[in-house]
C-alpha cells in the first residue's frame, strides 16, 4: 500500500504498524515524534496502530535553531 | 549568576525558573564544539531547538539533544518556519511529544522577507496551546496591544522582536519596548534583533526580564567570547535597571567638593 512519510512516497506492506515503519527506517523511537494525518499519535500508541492505504505521516525530530 | 552582588529573583515562565536572564539559540554554530562551549560561557539555562522532518536518507544529519550537553538546559522547542497556525499547533504538539515538554516559543510567521510575526495567526495558536496546557512564550512584534492580548489569552511571557530575526540592527524602537512593558505583567523577553552586547545592555536597562539571542552569538567572529560578552551585558543591564539609573540634566554637577579649592 501506498504511504506518505515525510511529503515522500513510500511503498509499505498492508497492515503495517507505526512500530514496525519506524523499524524499517531504522529510526529508534527515542527523541522523535510521529503524526499520523495532522494528529500526533503517543509513543505508547506506536506498537497498535495500523497504517492504512494513502495515511500520511510525520517523523520530527528537534535541530539546531533559534 | 557569580557576578552579581545583589541579589535577584528568578525569571520564571509557568513552572520553569531562570537564574540567567539570557536565553540562547542554537543554531548557525560553525561546530558542535562552538556551540557547547559558546552555550557554557553565556551561562543561559535554557536553549532553544527547531522541530523538523527527520530527512529519511541522510540520516547523519542527528538530532540536536545528542549535541547538547544532556539535562544541562532546560529545551525551548520554536515553531519557526510555521506560517499558518495549524502548522504551528502541531508542531508544537509534536515538540511536546519528541522532547517531553510543554515548553513552546510560539512562533507563526507572516512574512518572508521580514520574519515579522503573523498577529492574526499567532493569537489563534497561543489560544490553542494554552488551552492545550503548555507554557506558551510567544515571539511578537513590539506591540502593547498584542502583547496585552497574549497575556489575557494566558502566555508565560511576551518576546517582541527588537529587529528582524538575524538583522543584528539592536533596538529599534524602545519607547515600543517601554509600551509592552507597562502593558503587561508576564516577563518581558526582548527576542530577535541583538547584536551585540549593548543591544542587551539597553534591551535589560529598559526593564526587560530576559533576552533571547542566536545569531547575534553564533554569527560571530568569535562565538565563544562574544557568549562571554551577552552574559555580561545582560548582567550588567540588569543590575543597572534594578539599580535606579541617575536622572539625565542638562548641565554639569561636580563630584569634587566645591569648597577648600586652592587659591579661592
Amino acid at each position: 500500500m501506498k504511504l506518505t512519510v515525510n511529503g515522500k512516497p513510500m511503498e509499505a506492506d498492508p497492515g503495517i504498524t507505526v512500530e514496525a515503519l519506524l523499524a524499517r527506517l531504522g529510526l529508534p523511537p527515542r527523541r522523535l515524534a510521529v503524526a499520523v494525518n495532522g494528529e500526533v499519535l503517543p509513543r505508547s500508541e506506536h506498537p497498535a496502530q495500523f497504517l492504512r492505504e494513502g495515511d500520511e505521516i510525520e517523523v520530527i525530530q528537534a535541530v539546531a535553531g533559534g | 549568576m557569580t557576578e552579581s552582588t545583589g541579589r535577584d529573583e528568578k525569571l520564571t515562565f509557568g513552572a520553569w525558573s531562570f537564574t540567567s536572564r539570557l536565553l540562547a539559540g542554537t543554531g548557525k554554530f560553525s561546530s558542535p564544539a562552538v556551540m557547547r562551549e559558546a552555550l557554557r560561557e553565556s551561562g543561559t539555562e535554557m536553549v532553544t531547538v527547531a522541530i523538523r522532518r527527520i530527512d529519511l536518507e541522510d540520516r547523519s544529519r542527528d538530532s540536536i539533544l545528542g549535541v547538547l550537553e544532556e539535562g544541562k538546559y532546560a529545551i525551548l522547542p520554536n515553531t519557526a518556519g510555521c506560517y499558518t497556525a495549524k502548522d504551528a499547533i502541531l508542531t508544537a504538539r509534536l515538540a511536546r511529544e519528541a522532547l517531553d515538554t510543554t515548553l513552546v516559543k510560539l512562533e507563526v510567521i507572516g512574512d518572508e522577507k521580514t520574519l515579522f510575526p503573523d498577529t492574526e495567526g499567532l493569537l489563534e495558536a497561543a489560544r490553542v496551546l494554552v488551552k492545550d496546557g503548555f507554557t506558551v512564550l510567544p515571539y511578537t512584534t513590539d506591540d502593547p496591544v498584542l502583547a496585552r492580548k497574549l497575556e489575557d489569552l494566558g502566555c508565560a511571557a511576551v518576546m517582541p522582536l527588537a529587529a528582524p530575526i538575524g538583522s543584528g540592527l539592536g533596538i529599534q524602537n524602545p519607547i515600543n519596548i517601554l509600551h509592552v512593558l507597562r502593558a503587561v505583567e508576564v516577563p518581558v523577553i526582548v527576542d530577535a534583533g541583538v547584536g551585540t552586547a549593548s543591544d542587551a545592555v539597553l534591551a535589560m536597562e529598559l526593564g526587560c526580564h530576559g533576552v533571547l539571542m542566536n545569531t547575534g552569538i553564533a554569527g560571530a567572529k568569535d562565538p565563544v567570547r562574544m557568549a562571554r560578552a551577552m552574559r555580561l551585558a545582560v548582567q550588567a543591564g540588569r543590575d543597572a535597571h534594578l539599580s535606579g539609573r541617575i536622572p539625565r540634566k542638562f548641565y554639569a554637577s561636580a563630584s569634587s567638593p566645591l569648597e577648600g579649592v586652592i587659591g579661592s
